[in-house]
């Protein structure tokens, strides 16, 4: 992916899943909610945790963790909801979708020269679900392509299912190892 | 390029022709049903003749010179100079259809106003072969009569003077008679053509010549004797002008005439006083009659039509005979007839306000006449999203309303005094009452004559049948009928199923009808009513009906069932099984019908609508389908019990619900055993909420709480973890951004409690499907 991208703006607000630190364009939040009464959907995909009245519109809720093929997201009192802004389709209206995380931490400035190109060759990560590798301070942080992971089918996983799955304590490494 | 704005306007005209080439089909099709019917006539003028109006002024050149070909045509069928067949209804509608097209590819490049070589040569071979000659040659007359007015008008002119105004009184007793005889023509014409529109309408050039001539003999002794002076002569030109705004219908000439009877009685009186009004006023009706025949007439050429028509006064000026300053100053000398009689003492000023009341009137039932069928500007266009948005914010008001309504329990268990929990009550109520009525409004809003659909199936029927040699009757009955615009989305498909299954499979072939005895030409009536709860749709035919023996080998060799099933079923469930997928019993399949993929493609349109179809048929009689939809309105709110099932709530609609049993421990055993227990003499299936939905049965014990919900329709109890109270719901489905949750097995669509949780509705019928 080509981070002189347009559509890669300069802030982004950064949260953590499983001690892991990610970061979506600032843009694509429309606003971070504690977690509310989730309405259940049957039979629906697992990680579809349920649906939330925003303001008398139903807004579907994503765990993040099960959608990218790690761990549910355990309640706790920094759980939130980050609802988004999501093109399921190209050309077609944004729908409003929740994002449940771990915890959001802080909107940051990254200058493009952090950002790094996630290498197609010679690293697990599905470069599909990732913009780039954004550096701040002594932290990698993982760019997310919000609108894909959440238009697609089933679980995003952002390891490359054909090499096998990583744990994300290994990725972690080789971000730092990249350092 | 083009400005928004006009583009706007541009969209409009394009949807607003869209609508009217769709009437005119059908017009078209009706009148060759029924030839002789003025009216039918009448109403496709009016659309081609706007169509052609606004295509020139967005400068759709094509599109204007195209309707007004048309338009010539549709003349000489008004005008009986053509005889309305099958072979003149054919090339009308190829020429419908090539306006459709044109109008369709006009957004894709405006600048391209040229016809295609398939448009151009309809316009030449079709319908110019279609002009009778002896049209030709009738118009040739009036437009001789013309311009013999034309140059009448600038003699006259040159030589009016005043000593000449004392004509002799044989010239105008001559002139005189032969008026009275114009008149007496075209009052013959008059009753024939427009008092009785049953008369086929008939100019025909018997009538019109001795007309032209009594024209050509009454103005030349007008020109010769009867001197009009300057000013008259622009008098002459201001009725000409209004004439020529005035004159597109028919109502009229009677005027015309009915003031030329009075003129002539004028002139009996006296004769002198009258001449130069007298013949200013003949000239004006006469130019008004011969306008008339020019504007109706209309195969003239364009540009010698217009040259021959260039306005009078504009000519005088242009000769410099006059000046703009002169003519402007002699129209507004002009003085009334009224009141030059009265001041002539001929008449009193109270016959003068009796006769003006009198054409008051008249002039009134000519508006009224006219504004018929036309939009009023009363209707607006609106954009479908709008009134869509309308009725979710309505519904949205409702859903907040039940939160008051949860506040006001909250405040009764607080220590809030009663006084003020009753006028908190009061507001409650009074507001219900208001959003009770604002959703009344806006549904009534979106409720649209089903004419809309109904008008495009004539087309497709005539079309239809012409293929499969049939000679059908479409009836079509109640297009008045008002129903929710989704609702008339969704039957579309089901109806076109329907009808042209019963053109193919239902009606007979001419001769096969004959044979059985019967008119050589089928009937086939859709009709639609309404009344308070159910949208009824019948479609009938007299054709041959449905078999039911036939039905019955069918099913068996197609596998659907065994001999034993097929002989337990009565003939009418037999003739049912035409709505199974993959069923169909016609001899050979055609691309009309047959494959029995259609049957169940009407199936599920109309389950999603709740709907039920049901077919009668007598073989040999004929077949009657009815489709009976309740009255859904995407503003439903409805009442529903509330139930807790997997830690989530649900609202299960209350008119599905018989009971609620709390399961005894006799039930239990019967539970584990094949899910079902009996009651009231039934053997009710149980399925469990839990399992059903989230695949997590509640297990072998059952707690206190625990409930069956009895639905007797299905045969079903669902099984719950607890059961709250009925309340109002407001019936809400999920938006198009989020299509997954929308075939959601056993889920209808959602409701919003007071406390602003999110409720899932219950499909209890889906449920006993899917179970």
């Amino acid at each position: 992916m080509d981070i002189q991208d347009e559509n890669i703006g300069s802030q982004y607000l950064s949260f953590t899943l499983r001690d892991e630190d990610f970061a979506v364009e600032i843009f694509k939040v429309r606003e971070v909610l504690d977690v509310a009464t989730l309405t259940r959907i049957p039979r629906m995909p697992e990680y579809l945790c349920g649906v939330i009245n925003l303001r008398g519109n139903v807004v579907p809720v994503v765990d993040l963790g099960l959608k990218l093929g790690m761990e549910p997201v355990v309640k706790t009192i920094n759980t939130c909801i980050m609802i988004m802004e999501i093109a399921v389709e190209i050309d077609a209206e944004p729908v409003l979708m929740g994002v449940l995380t771990d915890a959001v931490q802080a909107v940051l400035d990254l200058d493009p020269a952090n950002i790094e190109t996630v290498p197609s060759m010679g690293t697990n990560l599905n470069t599909d679900f990732i913009k780039g590798m954004g550096r701040h301070d002594d932290k990698f942080l993982i760019l997310l392509d919000i609108d894909k992971i959440l238009a697609s089918e089933g679980e995003a996983t952002l390891r490359d299912a054909t090499l096998g799955a990583v744990s994300p304590e290994i990725v972690a490494t080789e971000e730092h190892q990249a350092e | 390029m083009v400005s928004e704005q006009d583009l706007v306007a541009l969209k409009g005209f394009i949807d607003e022709t869209n609508d009217s080439l769709q009437d005119i089909e059908n017009a078209f099709i009706e009148l060759e049903r029924d030839p002789a019917n003025l009216d039918i006539i009448t109403k496709i003028f009016r659309p081609v003749h706007s169509m052609k109006g606004n295509s020139g002024f967005f400068g759709l050149s094509h599109i204007n010179r195209f309707a007004h070909r048309l338009e010539d045509l549709l003349d000489f069928i008004r005008r009986g100079e053509i005889t309305v067949d099958k072979e003149i209804i054919d090339i009308l509608l190829t020429g419908v259809e090539y306006l459709e097209g044109m109008i369709n590819r006009v957004l894709d490049n405006l600048d391209d106003v040229s016809l295609r070589p398939e448009e151009e040569e309809f316009l030449q071979n079709k319908i110019e072969t279609c002009k009778p000659q002896q049209v030709k040659g009738s118009l040739k007359s009036v437009l001789d009569l013309e311009k013999l007015l034309a140059r009448g008008d600038e003699l006259d002119f040159r030589t009016s003077d005043d000593s000449l105004v004392s004509a002799t009184l044989e010239q105008i007793e001559k002139c005189n008679l032969y008026l009275e005889k114009m008149v007496d023509e075209l009052e013959q014409l008059a009753r024939i053509s427009f008092y009785k529109p049953e008369c086929s309408y008939s100019y025909k050039e018997k009538d019109c010549t001795p007309m032209v001539n009594c024209f050509h003999v009454v103005y030349e002794s007008l020109v010769e004797g009867i001197p009009v002076k300057g000013e008259l002569r622009h008098s002459l030109k201001e009725h000409i002008d209004e004439a020529q705004h005035l004159l597109k219908d028919e109502e009229q000439i009677s005027e015309i005439f009915a003031e030329l009877t009075s003129l002539l009685n004028f002139i009996d009186d006296d004769l002198m006083v009258a001449s130069r009004e007298f013949a200013a006023s003949i000239c004006t009706l006469l130019r008004q009659v011969v306008d008339h025949f020019v504007v109706q007439g209309g195969n003239l050429q364009d540009d010698e039509a217009a040259a021959e028509s260039e306005k009078l006064g504009k000519i005088l000026v242009d000769q410099g005979k006059i000046s703009p300053e002169q003519l402007m100053e002699a129209l507004s000398r002009q003085e009334k007839v009224g009141d030059i009689l009265v001041k002539e003492g001929l008449i009193s000023e109270d016959d003068l306000n009796r006769a003006l009341v009198v054409q008051e009137k008249q002039l009134l039932n000519t508006h009224v006449k006219r504004g018929e069928g036309v939009p009023s500007g009363k209707s607006i266009r609106i954009d479908q999203s709008k009134l869509d948005s309308f009725a979710e914010s309505v519904g949205d008001l409702f859903i907040t309303l039940d939160s008051f309504n949860f506040l006001k329990r909250q405040l009764e268990q607080a220590s809030v005094s009663m006084d003020i929990i009753t006028r908190y009550t009061n507001t409650i109520t009074t507001m219900d009452d208001m959003v009770a009525h604002l959703q009344e409004d806006i549904m009534s809003v979106r409720r649209l004559p089903v004419q809309i659909l109904f008008q495009r199936f004539p087309k497709v029927i005539r079309k239809l049948s012409a293929s499969l040699n049939k000679d059908i009757d479409f009836r079509l009955v109640g297009e008045e009928t008002v129903i929710d615009k989704d609702l008339i989305e969704d039957i579309e498909n089901p109806l076109v199923h329907i009808l042209r299954n019963a053109v193919d499979h239902g009606i007979e072939s001419p001769e096969a009808r004959m044979n059985a005895g019967k008119q050589a030409t089928g009937v086939l009536t859709l009709a639609a009513s309404v009344d308070d709860e159910y949208v009824y749709l019948v479609i009938e035919d007299d054709g041959s009906g449905i078999d039911p023996v036939k039905m019955k080998e069918v099913a068996v060799k197609k596998g659907f069932m065994n001999e034993r099933q097929v002989n337990e079923l009565t003939d009418k469930d037999l003739v049912n099984l035409i709505f199974k997928a993959g069923f169909s019993s016609a001899q050979k399949i055609s691309d009309v019908s047959g494959r029995g993929v259609g049957m169940d493609v009407v199936m599920s349109a109309l389950q999603k609508n709740n709907g039920v179809i049901d077919v009668d048929s007598r073989v040999g009689k004929g077949t009657k389908v009815t489709i009976t939809i309740p009255l859904t309105r995407t503003l439903v709110t409805r009442e529903a019990l509330i139930v807790k099932s997997a830690g989530q709530f649900f609202a299960i609609p209350s008119d599905k619900v018989t009971t609620t049993i709390y399961p005894e421990k006799k039930f239990v055993n019967i539970l584990q055993d094949k899910n079902a227990f009996a009651y009231n003499g039934r053997i009710l299936r149980v399925i469990d909420a839990n399992d059903f939905f989230y695949g997590q049965p509640i297990g072998d014990t059952l707690t206190d709480e625990q409930v069956l919900v009895v639905c007797t329709d299905q045969n079903m109890a669902l099984l719950v973890d607890q059961v709250f109270n009925h309340q109002q719901v407001v019936v809400k489905v999920f938006s198009h951004g989020y299509k997954q949750f929308r075939n959601i097995p056993g889920i209808y669509g959602y409701t919003v409690l007071g406390n602003e949780d999110i409720v899932l509705i219950v499909d209890v019928d889906k449920i006993a499907q899917e179970a």
